[in-house]
């Protein structure tokens, strides 16, 4: 099979095929800031906006979790093989639902992160990045701001229609507050592909993990499927979903909406 | 991989900047921080002390008092705190370290029955403490808890209590983090436990004050309100108030509920390693007028927030031709409110409430520069209003008058003696105009009286209840109107009454009433008991010990069984106090009442409790936690058993009694077995305990007794006997099953209004007398079910065995005789109305007997025993049992049963035909618009049960029984007879 994709390989992992069409791994976690996600191999320049949002149900513990934000975000391709990317959660919304119920709305965080290619082939490529993300949300966090950061990399192959794609990833997060900080450190991966038909559609269908982060055993085990859309050279979308399979308890089921423009 | 150790660089990072000493980063040495640190109170001399108590006379006293023997004391001059041991929890709490007295010093009025921490109202939101330390440093003397949600080791809870010299309260700092993976919505609450019938939860808001919200599990958080204080007022003496103010914040969120007032934090959604931090003053003060609390926290407010306050003065006065005075609440509360009279009273914010004293004058603090209404309640309604402006300086609202009312001065003899007898007197307005006239509800709470003669769940009087002493005059003060005056001794005496009393503004005048006791009435060799009995060491009772003896000797019970919630009490000094010894058997036990909800029935989501159980006979220990009671919580009925048989409950002689076994929720906590356990009287009863037919009988782990090891239930509870038809649905399922359980009838008394003690009541056939009274030979009786219950009329049951042996209803099993009889007999006072006796075999009336002799004139004195049989008849046996299996025979008499259906399809009948078309279907069930899609309701949702109707005309014979029987209708059983028909020497139930 991997003979097969590969002899059906394009030119290199970074042609011009794509327009303005997103590539590489769904990034539809629900962490702020992406945190855990990978990132594509080809650097672009970028900008756009999205809408998320999660939702997590557990009717016989009496909780229920709500969250919901609108981001802008952009990239910076530096070089052919370099990029800088950044998030900002303009507005976000959180409710808890139990018992005693509370509702949050402020500005969400900020993610700041940046990518370079450090191998290739014909028709794949690797890549590392790291995000930085930052407790800004503004009415979510009273007396404690926890700071996040990741580290990972990304492989990506070109095989005809069908875009494997695999992502490891260490996450790291910690407080500043007068509590402890509590650090969390966690593994985590991405192992799916982007399949496409044609230049305007394509289906991602990922498989996403993470193991030890905020919890003794498996974070989350989740379906990342994705649809995209090409409307012009500049012009793409990017509906996504995660769908918890195993983990803790309360991983919530989410959904975002990605729109970007593209330049040169 | 979580939380492995904090690299030195990112510790520097987070603890930067915030810099909070406490013990929110969970050192091992922490010290919670000192909460409310603006305030300074001043005295000369003032102490402090920590100490842990070893002798019983370091515990408070007064009605709530539960502090033990190992319990921890702060103390200084102006307050005394009692701290649970951690293995001494109450109430909700499933740790120790909560508050469960607090008093001023040298004053036994402790009127807090449990002040603990929680974050929610889920098994997994208490707070459970792990660790107490003693704190001292110099004067500031401390009690610190570590701890962490149930079932939560990443939801550290650190508390500490500290007590500084001349305050007049104790400050209280809780710090909790989430260190889980996840948001919590955590709601950082003192929650304060009042159980029902005592203290009333008082903040000020629009609209609020006593006030409560209606609510429902869902809205919650709407009804949680911001407040700048919460007091808690007893309104029955003697009495200690509480007020709590934020130090931490402006407010403190509540919502107030009869059973639990919440005070805290609001809901705040806490990410993953955020935490709360709740700083508060819990103040204590003398006496039960809200103003006692309220005067102390606005003191406490302007230390910390710079809020000033004046004084407001007033007075309240009696006409000049009324006898009665004033000082005490339910002759005049003064409620003071922001606002105006031109205002809604929906939009004026109630500060305060004050009690006048003796000479019609208060004096209360008030936030400064406002207007203020004042409204003057007396005798339950609102009398008179009046308003005010107030600046910063002391202000005074002038006199206000009270309309008029009028003394009555009650006496009684029973027997004509005059030799210190209890006499129990029921007033009722002789028409509807009085009725309206007169009838009152305290504070918008408690239960509306007509007459309102004292506080309703306070000593006598109470409601329109009044106890006398023969030989002695009781005054009571009414409304003017036209009264009816009731008396009676229990089922066993005459009816007295005195009717049509005009009692006119200003005047005084006298009632007298004469009882006799009915000779013949009561069987030979039997004694009356009533097994569920309840005073002020109950959560849910204000009744005070001497007026609950008095109620008991004046129903002329001969065996009580002191039943107090969860806990143990003797009154046996209070009896001998009172020269009573001689007059009543005491066995102490107490009533078994989930409070912690917890998940243990595995058909259900959601966390439940077991319902109520009573255990006797307990042995009474002043010193010991929850007086000699065993723990009560996260158990299943046979692992209560074994705690019980554990302490001093004996296994081998002792009653254990399922008390109102199928029924609703009270604050959301089940207080039926049956029905928490969801068994289902349509289904047998089975092995499997993953099934609701097997929760019944099942072995919970590590237990020596199974669920359904209990001897005895309750067929009859409560004067009102509504319930009734449910509990024998039960009882008659059980027996249908072959698991013999004895019935008995019981008052449940709480209160001189409630309930009235020993009505009904189970009439014993026991070899013991009161005189030498044996408990073990009692209490086989009780367990062997040679009983009968009653709320007046009395019956005589019997047939003969195979070997010609007279068989009276019992748990005993035997073969009747080939031409036995059922012998019956029915004896009731005038005043009792028996129409019907109903023979009931297997659980269903076969035959009704209706040829009873009439009621006689109510108020007649029987001249003969003879005249007070009205019924002595015999039926065939063999008549009445089934062809083929074994047969329990049940006899009951009374007035007809009303007609009532099982519409949730769970086997207990639960709706009536309320709409009175003829027919009990969906329209009879409230709040039903349309008919359901499926047969059966969902289980709860039907009801209610009809009860035979009220009787409106004052001058008929079933008034005056309902009179002194509120809510009741003439009712008697006996247990069964328990027939081997099949000659096989066993009973192992009989088909349907």
């Amino acid at each position: 099979m991997i003979a097969l994709l590969l002899a059906t390989a394009l030119a290199g992992p970074c042609d011009d095929t794509d327009r303005g069409m997103a590539v590489g791994p769904s990034t539809n976690n629900p962490r702020p800031g992406d945190l855990g996600s990978g990132h594509r191999v080809c650097p672009r320049s970028e900008i756009g906006g999205s809408v998320s949002g999660g939702l997590v149900v557990d009717g016989p513990a009496f909780y229920g979790n709500i969250a919901g934000g609108l981001s802008a975000q952009g990239s910076w391709a530096v070089d052919d093989k370099t990029e800088l990317y950044a998030q900002f959660e303009i507005v976000r919304y959180d409710s808890l639902i139990s018992a005693f119920s509370d509702s949050t709305l402020g500005t969400g965080h900020t993610m700041v992160g940046a990518a370079r290619r450090l191998a290739e082939g014909e028709s794949w490529g690797f890549a590392a990045h790291t995000r930085l993300v930052l407790p800004t949300a503004s009415a979510l966090y009273k007396n404690a701001f926890p700071f996040a950061a990741d580290l990972g990399g990304t492989f990506e192959l070109r095989a005809g229609p069908f875009r494997p794609h695999a992502t490891v990833n260490t996450l790291f997060s910690a407080a500043a507050s007068a509590g402890p900080a509590d650090p969390w450190f966690g593994v985590g991966g991405t192992l799916g592909t982007e399949i496409r038909a044609g230049q305007t559609f394509g289906v991602v269908l990922d498989a996403a993990g993470t193991y030890g982060y905020g919890v003794s055993g498996l974070d989350h085990l989740s379906l990342e499927p994705a649809f995209r859309f090409g409307f012009s050279n500049v012009m793409s979308a990017e509906l996504g979903f995660h769908m918890p399979l195993a983990g803790r308890a309360h991983a919530p089921l989410g959904v975002e909406l990605a729109v970007m423009g593209r330049w040169p | 991989m979580k939380r492995i150790l904090v690299p030195s660089v990112l510790s520097a990072l987070a603890l930067s900047g915030c810099g909070e000493p406490s013990c929110l980063s969970g050192a091992d040495d922490c010290v919670v921080a000192t909460a409310c640190e603006d305030l300074a109170f001043t005295c000369d001399g003032g102490t402090t002390q920590v100490y842990v108590i070893d002798d019983v006379s370091q515990i408070p006293g007064g009605i709530s008092a539960s502090g033990a023997i190992g319990d921890y004391v702060l103390e200084n001059d102006q307050v005394k705190v009692v701290i649970e041991a951690l293995d001494h929890p109450h109430y909700l709490g499933i740790s120790g370290g909560s508050i469960v007295d607090m008093v001023v010093p040298g004053q036994d009025h402790d009127s807090l029955r449990h002040y603990w921490q929680a974050t929610g109202l889920l098994p997994f939101d208490y707070v459970e403490y792990t660790e107490l330390e003693v704190l001292e440093d110099g004067d500031v003397k401390s009690i610190q808890l570590h701890g962490t949600l149930q079932g939560r080791p990443d939801a550290p809870v650190h508390t500490r209590y500290e007590l500084h010299p001349c305050e007049p309260g104790v400050r209280i700092r809780t710090e909790i983090v989430n260190l889980e993976a996840e948001p919590s919505s955590w709601a950082l609450l003192d929650g304060m436990y009042f159980g029902g019938r005592e203290n009333l939860g008082f903040a000020p808001f629009p609209g609020g004050g006593f006030k409560f919200r209606e609510f429902g599990l869902g809205d919650l958080t709407e009804v949680m309100t911001p407040v700048p204080y919460v007091v808690s007022g007893m309104h029955t003496e003697p009495a200690a108030t509480y007020a709590t103010i934020a130090c931490n914040d402006e407010t403190v969120t509540t919502f107030l509920t009869e059973e639990i007032v919440p005070v805290g934090v609001s809901p705040t959604l806490v990410m993953p390693r955020d935490y709360i931090v709740f700083e508060r003053f819990l103040a204590v003060g003398d006496g039960s007028a809200v103003s006692v609390g309220a005067d102390l926290a606005l003191e406490v407010r302007s230390q910390l927030f710079d809020e000033p306050y004046t004084e407001l003065s007033g007075s309240v006065s009696v006409p000049q031709d009324d006898n009665s005075a004033v000082g005490e609440g339910i002759r005049a509360l003064v409620t003071i409110s922001e606002g105006t009279l031109a205002m809604d009273a929906e939009e004026r914010t109630p500060w305060t409430v004050a009690i006048p004293d003796d000479d019609g004058a208060f004096t209360v603090r008030v936030p400064a520069d406002r207007s203020y209404v004042a409204e003057v309640e007396a005798m339950g309604r609102v009398v008179a209003e009046a308003e005010v402006d107030v600046g910063s300086s002391a202000a005074d609202l002038g006199d206000i008058e009270l309309p008029a009312i009028a003394d009555v001065s009650l006496s009684g003899t029973l027997n004509g003696a005059d030799d210190g007898d209890e006499i129990y007197l029921l007033v009722h307005p002789s028409d509807d105009l009085t009725l309206e006239e007169s009838e009152g509800i305290m504070l918008g709470h408690f239960e509306s009286c007509a007459p309102m003669l004292g506080h309703p769940y306070g000593g006598s009087p109470a409601c329109n209840r009044v106890l006398v002493r023969e030989g002695d005059v009781e005054t009571v003060s009414l409304v003017p109107g036209t009264y009816d005056f009731f008396a009676v001794a229990g089922p066993f005496s005459t009816l007295a009454r005195v009717g049509g009393v005009v009692v006119e503004p200003g005047t005084a005048q006298s009632v007298h009433l004469d009882l006799e006791t009915i000779d013949g009435l009561q069987p030979a060799g039997t004694l009356t008991g009533d097994f569920h009995i309840h005073a002020r060491s109950s959560f849910d009772s204000s009744l005070p010990d001497v007026d609950r003896m008095r109620a008991v000797l004046a129903s002329k019970l001969e065996v009580m069984a002191s039943t107090e919630h969860d806990l143990v009490y003797d009154f046996s000094q209070v009896a001998a106090d009172l020269g009573a010894s001689d007059d009543i058997a005491i066995m102490t036990g107490t009533e078994s009442t989930g409070h912690v909800l917890w998940y243990w029935n595995p058909t259900v989501t959601y966390p439940q409790v077991t319902g109520h159980w009573i255990i006797w006979p307990l042995t009474y220990d002043p010193g010991a936690p929850w007086r000699g009671a065993p723990w009560d919580e996260l158990v299943e009925p046979g692992e209560l058993f074994t705690r019980a048989a554990d302490l001093s409950w004996p296994a081998d002689s002792g009653v254990i009694q399922l008390n109102h076994p199928v029924g609703g929720v009270q604050f959301g906590r089940d207080f039926g077995w049956a029905s928490a356990a969801l068994i289902d009287g349509n289904e047998d009863l089975n092995d499997d305990d993953a099934t609701t037919q097997g929760l019944f009988s099942r072995t919970p782990e590590g237990s020596d007794f199974a669920n359904d090891d209990y001897h005895v239930q309750e067929i009859m509870n409560g004067t009102n006997n509504g319930q009734f038809l449910q509990y024998r649905a039960f009882w008659h399922y059980l027996l249908n099953q072959g698991v013999l359980r004895a019935g008995t009838a019981n008052s449940d008394s709480h209160t001189l209004t409630d309930n009235v003690v020993g009505t009904p009541r189970t009439l014993v056939t026991t070899d013991t007398t009161v005189a030498t009274f044996d408990p073990v030979t009692f209490n086989a009786a009780v367990r062997e079910g040679r009983m009968t219950g009653t709320n007046g009329p009395v019956l005589l049951v019997s047939t003969t065995d195979d070997a010609g042996d007279t068989r009276a209803p019992s748990l005993d099993i035997f073969e009747p005789g080939d031409s036995a009889e059922l012998s019956i007999e029915v004896r009731a006072a005038p005043w009792v109305d028996v129409q019907e006796v109903r023979i009931v075999v297997n659980g269903e009336v076969v035959e009704t007997l209706t040829d009873l002799a009439a009621q006689p004139d109510p108020l007649s004195i029987p001249a003969a025993a003879a005249d007070v049989v009205r019924l002595q008849t015999t039926v065939s046996l063999a008549g009445l049992l089934p062809d083929s299996g074994d047969a329990w025979i049940s006899v009951e008499a009374g007035t007809p049963l009303i007609d009532n259906a099982d519409l949730d399809c769970d086997g207990w009948p639960d709706t009536g035909d309320n709409n009175e078309d003829g027919s009990i279907d969906w329209r009879d069930v409230e709040g039903v618009e349309e008919a359901p899609e499926s047969d059966c309701f969902a289980i709860g949702d039907a009801g209610p049960l009809k009860d035979p109707p009220i009787p409106e005309d004052r001058s008929s014979a079933d008034y005056f029984f309902h009179a002194v029987t509120p809510h009741g209708y003439p009712l008697a059983f006996t247990n069964p007879l328990v027939l081997d028909l099949d000659g096989d020497g066993e009973f192992t139930g009989v088909t349907q």
